[in-house]
């Protein structure tokens, strides 16, 4: 990766690759996740697509991107840890495999979307006001994927909205009181304070892309920018337990445990391998016990959040097997801190790591991912480093951030009649 | 095993094609990727429940859901372990479409090991009272997950609206009662049918060398070709659909839809008529339509409107679904405008972005992520399209052709609206 700081708190990233016949390029805003910002961020995200100083419609900017054979323009707001992420990204076809050049114009959509958002210095009052029952209705209908909704209620129950429990989609009755002006207010604050990345991935001109870059921050003012990272808590109070009621068919088990590691923390690689023997794939423990030999599931997986030292678990059962499947779910991390695993075990765990690291580097989209994930944190490591560090990995410190697990939240989303 | 190579220009690849002496077809598409891709299929489906063994003359017909009870037990091996165990640092899976049936991994390291154990342990069924005893509670649980999926609901009702009599009209899983009552005996017979040589493909996709495949294929394919062919049988299935609305009702806080329109059209030239469809879809449906744009301004859909074509050698639809609080205003609004874009023509312009973004798309997805790749040349290789001539098809396709299709495809007459209630 290629670091050009373009100003003070905005920069710019090159991560090529001539293998690949697309390109990614995104700009990033950055900046302490708050929950009214949330709000204001998903409503943000939303309006960016609605028309600025280049494309004035939503309509004009599709036809542009469809004379682009197809490019993509994204629009998102979501979190990493405690840190609010604000992304505007164009995907498309590298010039030499299309009948006519689109990578310029292409960017000067990206560029326009992301920085000159908006007509005629505002935005539009009607389209605020659709955005908003727009983004209300999403907020609501987070209930029609259950076990998305399962992980959701867990994240809230065990940080309490709070720093990294904030829901990044917002909150309905902070996007109702937004209005045109606020929100448009935000956006120029965001322009002129937040951090900004600039990322190009894949196969491009980095003299273009360069060129580019420069002209659209040019009239933008340097800014103090930094990154934020989450706290870690360490301690537990008393066990949250949660069940909530509907009218469902199965039943949904989220569990939310703690292991205090900071993403920092050396130790951060053990936890990596820790999950994946316990609940990573089809070699894991929850797999092949709470599935496999009890027939309890079709799924039953557990993955770290590193960001925020979490270790979440799902799985989709019976509501009348809550018990067995719970019982189950703890006495395999009871297993794994009692250390009893096999080398196989480890080693299969490790190899699976490293396999999704290492094909991390074909997609355009996972390697912007990876390398962000290092300027959040401020570290300098490669892929070829971090597998170095989870073949490294030693039983001894799996053991030992087993042991560190504390359960946290335990929820359950069941039937409308069960108990 | 010989290959023979094929230089794609576009894309500046090559692809190896061959078959083997048991009539086992096997496609290499080389790619500069640090992942490597595998796919080992056979043309069996859920739509699969009646054909005629080879050697026999009578119909078998069977329940709903053996295809896809199938995918799941070819993995127990006879020592009682499970296949996910026999790979090395991979992502082991397999799926179960309408079409086809799946085995697949893919890694960066270890590939020709792992390869081998795919091609060895698709081959090795072991079936027992007691392992298919143990998977129906692990089925039944998948089952039930649908059943609390509205879109998925949304879906199966819309075709159920379509099909009286093609099996497209049931849940690849089938039901929980028909789960249930799946045996050994029945699993052999479909699995003795269905997964002979003859009728599968190997797919591959990556920096993979062709003759180290060919050596493991020869070596671990032992059967010959067979004596006789296995015949698909679908019951027949009139032009008529089923019924023109169908309702549920979710714990959800927004109604979806799905507006499904039956293509009596089947088999022939699929790859232009996908082409022609996708693109026509977008025109009257897609983000820079004025459709889409008045619609939305409405308030009547959001972000997640839009339509797509799907289709096997025995059936094909067109869908047009999304999110609304007035679905059916929404379906009446798609209907007048295929009405008025049949009265005015299709706007050439419009057309041209369309035929644009088809283009851009193949070449996102050949030049993208490996497994992406390897699915969607297994699902075009079982329906006899060859993904590889997209370009040239492409070339072919007419706003003429357009013209036609949306008279053939866009028929009132054979649309079924799906509609999910949020519930009181």
């Amino acid at each position: 990766m290629k670091t050009i700081q373009l100003k003070k708190g905005i920069d710019l990233y090159f991560i090529k690759d001539e293998k690949f016949k697309t390109y990614m390029a995104s700009v990033i805003f950055y900046r302490p996740l708050t929950r009214k910002g949330a709000s204001l961020g998903s409503l943000l995200s939303s309006a960016l697509k609605m028309g600025n100083a280049v494309c004035r419609t939503n309509r004009e900017l599709n036809i542009e991107l469809e004379k682009l054979y197809g490019a993509s323009l994204y629009c998102s707001s979501g979190k990493r840890g405690e840190e609010h992420n604000i992304r505007v990204a164009v995907e498309g076809v590298c010039d030499e495999f299309l009948p006519s050049p689109a990578f310029a114009r292409s960017l000067e959509l990206l560029f326009a979307a992301a920085f000159k958002g908006g007509v005629d210095g505002g935005f539009d009052l009607d389209m605020v006001e659709r955005e908003k029952t727009n983004l209300i209705d999403n907020i609501r209908n987070q209930i029609s994927d259950k076990r998305y909704y399962a992980m959701m209620r867990l994240e809230e129950i065990m940080f309490g909205g709070e720093g990294c429990g904030v829901n990044s989609l917002g909150y309905e009755e902070d996007v109702e009181k937004i209005t045109a002006e606020e929100l448009y207010g935000y956006y120029q604050d965001i322009l002129t304070t937040s951090g900004i990345s600039i990322i190009f991935t894949g196969n491009f001109d980095e003299a273009a892309a360069e060129k580019a870059a420069r002209a659209a921050v040019e009239s933008l003012p340097q800014r103090e920018a930094s990154h934020t990272l989450a706290s870690i808590k360490d301690e537990v109070g008393e066990v949250k337990r949660v069940t909530d009621h509907m009218d469902v068919t199965q039943g949904k088990l989220a569990i939310g445990m703690r292991t205090g590691i900071k993403p920092t923390d050396e130790s951060v690689w053990a936890q990596s391998v820790f999950s994946a023997i316990y609940g990573g794939g089809p070699s894991s423990k929850l797999f092949n016990n709470v599935r496999e030999r009890l027939s309890l599931c079709y799924y039953a997986s557990s993955w770290a959040n590193d960001l925020v030292g979490v270790l979440n678990i799902s799985s989709g059962i019976e509501f009348k097997n809550f018990d067995p499947a719970y019982k189950e779910i703890m006495a395999q991390l009871q297993a794994m801190k009692d250390g009893s695993f096999t080398d196989e075990e480890m080693d299969i765990a490790k190899k699976e790591i490293c396999n999704s690291y290492r094909s991390r580097v074909d997609g355009v989209e996972s390697l912007e991912y990876f390398y962000t994930a290092q300027i959040l944190l401020g570290r300098d490591l490669t892929i070829e480093k971090v597998i170095n560090k989870i073949e490294s990995v030693t039983r001894e410190q799996i053991t030992a951030v087993a042991n560190r697990v504390k359960l946290d939240t335990v929820y359950f989303l069941t039937g409308k009649e069960e108990a | 095993m010989q290959f023979t190579k094929k230089y794609d220009g576009l894309l500046k690849d090559c692809i190896y094609e061959g078959e083997h002496k048991s009539g086992l077809k096997v496609i290499i598409l080389q790619k500069n990727t640090a992942k490597k891709y595998a796919t080992f299929s056979t043309c069996y489906g859920s739509i699969n429940t009646e054909f005629v063994v080879p050697g026999e003359t009578e119909v078998t017909k069977v329940i709903d859901g053996v295809a896809h009870f199938l995918e799941h037990k070819v993995f127990e091996q006879p020592d009682g372990t499970n296949a996910f165990a026999l790979f090395k640092g991979a992502n082991v899976n397999a799926f179960t479409s309408f079409g086809v049936t799946n085995y697949l991994f893919s890694c960066t390291d270890y590939f020709y090991e792992n390869f081998r154990q795919l091609l060895s342990y698709v081959q090795t069924p072991y079936f027992t009272e007691e392992n298919v005893e143990k998977e129906k509670g692990i089925i039944a649980q998948e089952v039930r997950m649908y059943d609390d999926d509205p879109d998925q609901v949304c879906f199966y009702n819309c075709l159920r609206g379509l099909y009286k009599n093609h099996p497209v009209r049931t849940e690849i899983a089938g039901s929980v009662e028909e789960v249930m009552k799946t045996t050994p005996e029945l699993l052999y017979k479909c699995y003795n049918t269905f997964y002979h040589p003859s009728n599968m493909a190997v797919i591959c996709v990556g920096d993979i060398d062709p003759e180290k495949i060919g050596d493991a294929v020869d070596e671990l394919i032992t059967k010959d070709k067979p004596e006789g062919e296995i015949q698909q049988v679908f019951p027949s299935e009139p032009d008529e659909i089923v019924n023109h609305e169908s309702e549920a009702y979710f714990e959800i806080a927004m109604p979806s839809f799905t507006l499904g329109f039956k293509d009596v059209e089947t088999g022939g030239d699929m790859l232009k008529r996908d082409i022609v469809s996708s693109a026509l879809l977008r025109v009257l449906v897609g983000g820079s339509s004025p459709l889409y744009e008045r619609l939305y301004k409405q308030g009547l859909i959001n972000r997640n409107f839009g339509g797509y074509y799907e289709y096997e050698k025995s059936f094909a639809f067109a869908e047009i679904g999304g999110e609304s609080n007035d679905p059916k205003a929404v379906a009446n609004a798609v209907h007048e405008e295929i009405a008025r874009v049949k009265r005015e023509g299709i706007d050439p312009e419009a057309w041209q972005q369309a035929m644009n973004v088809l283009y851009g798309r193949y070449i996102r997805l050949m030049g993208g992520d490996v497994e992406n790749i390897g699915n969607e040349y297994m699902f075009s290789f079982h329906r006899g399209v060859d993904l590889s001539t997209y370009p040239d098809v492409w070339k072919t396709v007419t706003i003429e052709d357009g013209m036609e299709r949306l008279n053939s495809l866009f028929v009132p007459e054979r649309s079924s609206l799906s509609i999910v209630y949020p519930k009181k």
